[in-house]
């Protein structure tokens, strides 16, 4: 079963983030959040800023306690609303290519007819057209509206277009080095490959988050990293994509230290994942 | 003893000395055969085995009735018990008690082995016999003698194979060492034997070598003194070393014969969390979550996920479920459910991956009623019965014409019934299967409702040892009576499986069994993992339309084999 958390929720899509509902204003509690949020993906994904793109919110609330406190937040962003439904595709028809009319003699038999089956990509996907969406994220607060945990993903951080080739690549060239594995990873794309550390360290986000969480200190940094050593094992069984995982611990303006934990995409390097440590079960190494 | 009479003298000054005449007093020994399990944090308890007494006339005969304990060693029994051959007996020591074997051998110095089919194999001397002479197969779970052989002279079991054969050493008459193989009948042949008439190819070790035998590495290789004492490496045609705790002698303590490290697959067609609750919301932490727990015991570990490749296809879990050598086979993701009204409703029949469904062949043909489902009730209207000609009656009771072949286009006829089978985002067509082949030593399953159809439906014994493979699945009717369960979750969520816990005791679950734990002290550890989770989770609340509310806490069980076990080193 999925699990749970919106599919069984009342979802509630908030068009603009400062509207005023029914007239009253909304709870400064709420707003701050859902604008904290959006701030916090305006700093973090920079990319996706100044290209007219929509952000969907939703979350949910006791129906029947006005000054319930927000604690969960979905934001995706997209070339529109995200349940927009712009239309039904019927999907793509095969297609035949006959030979050219007047096929010279000299050239013997034509060539027969040429069949082709429908792309099978999103183009000819069949079913219900939805606004593209490029990230796709999930906010978590606690009851003092302080964020406790964040997550995104979506094609605008890894649209798996080049891990695909990359793991094709290295899945049909079995006796491939470990060097030339990263070389591979690198040659599509790859930020940060696991030789790249001091790169990483020096392009950590860390003052795009430092208004968020408060003055960050870099506790420790590991990547993901496959088994060096030649061995009997193809590299595609031992496969693990070069992730990144940050362990900072964040100076709040009370003076107070928090120990977060921060997931960063290989292929971008964007942040996939942010933890509070003091309240997550979730933390690689407590 | 002592008495005043008859023998009693005055003193003087006090009262009558007692005087014992030792020669006709009467004397009682007895002896305790105990067991000492030490932790390894240093604690211990001790257990009796067993205990007996010897009486008698005159103290200079009295001898106590020791047991004759030469260089026996306990061995653990691959469920948290223990297994000791003492002379003549047979013990097997667990927490519910201990039981005893009369034997008809005096065991001699060698350890006993076990097999992952809970065979015993000891060795000693038969009635009469000064020396060595006996092999002994011994059922444990049964407390019974499976066979008996006698090859020759100092017979010393040394390796148990996955397939319930044991390879043992002998001497013969002159004074040479012989290697040899019991088949899981008790019929012996040479280890290494000519393929045109069976005889022995050797090595054949003069003792002045030393009485080594073999030594079972990996891919049937034999490592073993040639008859020179040379050491050589030999090919042989046996399967491959049984999964116990104790198959070898010494035990395979360092592992250094089988694999050092878990072969795994794991699959996670369907996230386990959703984006609000990271990190199982996101695939590609979900993942990264899981294999870096993987990691730690496992040498392949092929994760398939739903976007990020290799993808969680339904074809690559039949190639990897199948076909291939494996340890751990892993899947976190959705099963297929029938909503019924019977007994075991809702149950799943199949598993749900990226590209398509994986479902249990249904048949309606038997009156096996859990099994006739996905029969095509759709492309015609209902009418009460008495059937009609050219109709059939549904198990709700309806008669309908589209059950009845010909078939519509797009429905399928199995035996006489014609069904129309779901696809994914209608994609491409669902894989039907009579059984779920396996070539996994576990299979361990995230996902709900796995009653009986579901765990029937899998073969766990294709290519495998006497005692089967084992199934791992979320127990369905332990669940529903945790009490915590019956407090807090819904009727309607009853048997549902929350893929966040799945995931969690997934990965103790593989921990625990790549550490030498066998798949129900496994289950164990993945139980107690959920247990310390569950209480950290955060539900949405129950919605007035029935939605929502707390899911269960999951607990594990074990299907077939239970003491699987593919690194078991040290006592479990």
């Amino acid at each position: 079963m999925k699990f749970v958390s919106f599919a069984i929720a009342c979802l509630m899509t908030v068009c603009t983030v400062t509207q005023n509902v029914g007239g009253q204003e909304v709870p400064s509690t709420r707003k701050r959040e859902i604008v904290l949020a959006q701030e916090f993906l305006r700093a973090l994904y920079p990319g996706l800023a100044g290209k007219s793109y929509t952000l969907t919110v939703e979350t949910y609330l006791s129906f029947d306690q006005l000054g319930d406190k927000l604690n969960w937040l979905r934001m995706d962003v997209g070339e529109g609303p995200k349940d927009l439904n712009m239309g039904h595709s019927g999907g793509c028809a095969g297609s035949v290519t006959l030979p050219p009319i007047g096929w010279p003699q000299e050239l013997g038999t034509p060539p027969p007819p040429a069949f082709s089956s429908s792309p099978q990509d999103e183009r000819c996907k069949e079913g219900s057209i939805y606004p593209k969406q490029f990230l796709s994220t999930g906010f978590q607060f606690d009851k003092n509206g302080k964020l406790i945990s964040f997550g995104a993903d979506g094609s605008f951080i890894d649209d798996r277009k080049a891990d695909t080739e990359i793991y094709e690549s290295v899945k049909t060239h079995p006796q491939m080095s470990y060097a030339q594995v990263v070389a591979t990873i690198k040659q599509h794309g790859t930020k940060y490959g696991p030789e790249d550390k001091e790169q990483f360290i020096k392009n950590l986000p860390l003052k795009q988050l430092e208004p968020f969480l408060g003055k960050l200190q870099i506790i420790s940094v590991s990547v993901n990293e496959m088994t060096k050593d030649p061995d009997p094992v193809p590299w595609t069984n031992r496969w693990v994509w070069p992730d990144w995982t940050v362990r900072v611990q964040a100076t709040t303006e009370q003076g107070k230290n928090v120990p977060y934990e921060l997931h960063f995409n290989h292929l971008g390097g964007y942040l996939t994942g942010l933890v509070d440590c003091r309240t997550s079960p979730w933390c690689s190494h407590q | 003893m002592t008495s005043p009479h008859p023998f009693a003298t005055s003193r003087k000054d006090g009262p009558p000395a007692h005087v014992v005449d030792t020669s006709v007093a009467s004397w009682t020994a007895t002896a305790n055969l105990y067991l000492m399990s030490v932790n390894p944090d240093g604690t211990h308890s001790i257990q009796t085995v067993d205990n007996r007494g010897r009486t008698g006339l005159n103290w200079a005969n009295a001898s106590g009735p020791e047991y004759e304990l030469f260089a026996q060693r306990p061995i653990p029994d691959g469920q948290g018990g223990a297994l000791l051959a003492v002379e003549q007996a047979f013990y097997h020591l667990s927490s519910s008690g201990s039981s005893k074997l009369s034997l008809p051998i005096t065991v001699g110095s060698a350890d006993p082995l076990l097999g992952d089919d809970r065979t015993a194999y000891v060795s000693g001397n038969s009635q009469n016999s000064s020396i060595p002479d006996t092999l002994l197969a011994l059922d444990v779970n049964n407390n019974a003698i499976k066979w008996s052989a006698s090859p020759g002279q100092n017979p010393v079991p040394g390796t148990i194979m996955s397939d319930g054969s044991a390879e043992f050493q002998y001497q013969q008459t002159d004074n040479t060492l012989h290697l040899a193989i019991a088949n899981p009948t008790g019929q012996t042949s040479p280890l290494f034997a000519n393929p045109s008439d069976g005889s022995d190819v050797g090595p054949v070790i003069n003792l002045r070598f030393g009485a080594r035998g073999a030594s079972f590495w990996t891919l049937n290789t034999w490592f073993a003194y040639g008859t020179d004492g040379g050491f050589t490496a030999t090919t042989g045609q046996v399967s491959g070393l049984s999964g116990s705790a104790y198959t070898e002698a010494q035990g395979n303590r360092q592992a250094q014969h089988g694999p050092q490290n878990l072969v795994t697959a794991t699959f996670m067609p369907t996230l386990p969390g959703s984006t609000g609750t990271h990190p199982w919301g996101v695939e590609s932490e979900a993942s990264g979550h899981i294999l870096t727990q993987i990691k730690t015991v496992a040498k392949s570990f092929p994760f398939y996920t739903i976007t990020q490749p290799p993808i969680a296809t339904a074809d690559a879990f039949i190639a990897e479920n199948g076909t291939q050598p494996m340890d751990v086979l892993g899947f976190v993701g959705h099963a297929d459910l029938i909503n019924c009204n019977g007994e075991n409703c809702p149950f799943s029949e199949g598993l749900i991956f990226v590209d398509r469904y994986l479902i249990r062949t249904p048949n309606c043909d038997e009156q096996i009623l859990d099994l006739c489902y996905y029969y095509d009730d759709k492309s015609s209207l209902p009418t009460a019965p008495p059937c009609q000609l050219g109709q059939a009656q549904a198990p709700n009771g309806m008669c309908y014409s589209s059950l009845v072949p010909p078939c519509l286009p797009n429905d399928f006829q199995i035996l006489s019934t014609c069904f129309v089978f779901p696809t994914v985002d209608n994609q491409a067509l669902a894989r039907l299967r009579n059984v779920l082949l396996s070539s996994t030593k576990v299979a361990f399953i995230a996902t709900c409702q796995t009653t009986s159809v579901f765990t029937d439906w899998w073969d766990l014994k294709l290519n495998a040892g006497p005692g089967g493979r084992a199934l791992v699945v979320p127990d369905i009717a332990a669940m529903k009576q945790l009490p915590v369960n019956q407090q807090q979750v819904p009727s309607q969520n009853q048997g549902f499986v929350d893929l966040v816990q799945g995931a969690v005791a997934y990965e103790a679950f593989v921990k625990a069994f790549g550490a030498g734990k066998t798949a129900d002290q496994a289950k164990d550890a993945a139980n107690k993992a959920v247990a310390d989770l569950y209480p950290m989770l955060i539900y949405p609340p129950l919605q007035p339309n029935g939605t929502g509310g707390a899911l269960p806490q999951v607990i594990y069980k074990v299907v077939g084999n239970s003491g699987v076990c593919v690194n078991c080193t040290v006592t479990p």
